[in-house]
């Protein structure tokens, strides 16, 4: 008896190759290896998501990149939307944006997993194993200093930089939102 | 018969959850993609699962439909039962592949669902076990026993899409 062996149509692809399929080719459903964080992703008709992630509206009023920290927007009646994570809206907290877009697109948040979260210009060094805390600037994150901590805690730094890169993106283990 | 679709490799192709609901003849491995909540779901020879799913034996003494909120069962290893205590600290989640007493069921524990709720429901709510059986009561503020967060209004008392939160914390 014969099988099929796992596939994926557009093979095994960067984040960047994935991001660059033309989507007037794709289909619902249609599948690719993401090498970037080894993980299998979906085409939804509209954006690529994977298993750590949910897809939202943006509704900053303005364009968001990867690593902004996001919530549900609660000033909003319309379904989905999502806007810059403000830590005294601890109860909102999503995760941190993994596909971003303009005001108004689909946007794709990371909500537990390993993915680059965006650091505060203030933070110039991070130690791997710390943890990742909600800083007082909407949707960007400080390392914590200590191993232990109290709210606004959102994941665990996994990656330690003697000078952040240029982008500040630094990988974190990504875990739900200590709000008590 | 089962087909592979579109290239994709799906044995069922690409469907609602309620369209998966009347697929029939299944045989375990079988795959399709759902396109409800953006995941590939897996017949396992039970239920049809996915990564947003844990797999759990009904112990409410009844039978549990989608959407239906379910608790950890202290009594039986491995088991949910139902609540009408209000914030209850052993919230799983909701049902997304129901079964009867004593069947396993699929429980959502990440992920785009729609909760049953018992009232109104803003945006932004968050949601916790309500007094009435199967059903989530929406919140301003959360306290423990959140299971979900709302992504739209509802006017009245039934589904409600929320998101699923993770309970991965730190201390």
């Amino acid at each position: 008896m014969t099988y099929l062996a796992e596939r994926f149509k557009y093979g095994r692809k960067t984040k960047a190759q994935i991001d660059s399929i033309p989507t007037s080719n794709l289909l619902v459903g249609d599948n690719v290896w993401n090498t970037d964080i080894n993980k299998e992703e979906f085409w939804t008709g509209e954006v690529w998501v994977n298993d750590d992630c949910v897809v939202m509206i943006n509704n900053e009023g303005a364009s968001v990149g990867t690593g902004i920290l996001m919530e549900v927007d609660n000033s909003s009646s319309t379904t989905y939307h999502t806007r810059r994570a403000d830590r005294t809206n601890s109860q909102y907290y999503l995760g941190a944006v993994y596909r971003g877009g303009d005001d108004g697109d689909k946007i794709v948040i990371a909500c537990k997993g390993l993915y680059p979260v965006y650091f505060r210009s203030t933070v110039t060094t991070t130690t791997r194993g710390n943890l990742c805390r909600h800083s007082s600037q909407p949707g960007e994150v400080i390392d914590e200093g200590s191993k232990t901590g109290g709210i606004n805690i959102i994941g665990v730094i996994a990656e330690s930089y003697g000078t952040m890169p240029g982008d500040r993106l630094v990988n974190v283990f990504i875990g739900s939102k200590d709000i008590y | 018969m089962p087909y592979i679709s579109n290239g994709q490799g799906y044995t069922y192709g690409v469907k609602t959850l309620t369209e998966i609901d009347s697929i029939t003849g299944m045989v375990a491995g079988e795959t399709v993609f759902c396109s409800d909540n953006f995941r590939k779901h897996t017949y396992d020879g039970d239920l049809w699962m996915c990564s947003d799913y844990i797999k759990l034996t009904n112990q409410s003494g009844g039978s549990l439909a989608r959407k239906d909120l379910v608790v950890i069962d202290t009594g039986t290893a491995a088991s949910v039962t139902t609540t009408t205590t209000y914030g209850n600290d052993l919230v799983v989640g909701p049902v997304a592949f129901g079964g009867n007493d004593g069947d396993p069921v699929a429980v959502v524990t990440f992920g785009h669902a729609d909760v049953e709720s018992d009232s109104g429901t803003v945006l932004g709510s968050v949601f916790m076990s309500a007094t009435t059986v199967k059903k989530s009561n929406p919140n301003s503020l959360p306290t423990s026993g959140s299971f979900a967060i709302a992504v739209e209004d509802i006017v009245s008392a039934g589904p409600c899409k929320s998101i699923v939160k993770p309970k991965i914390e730190f201390f």
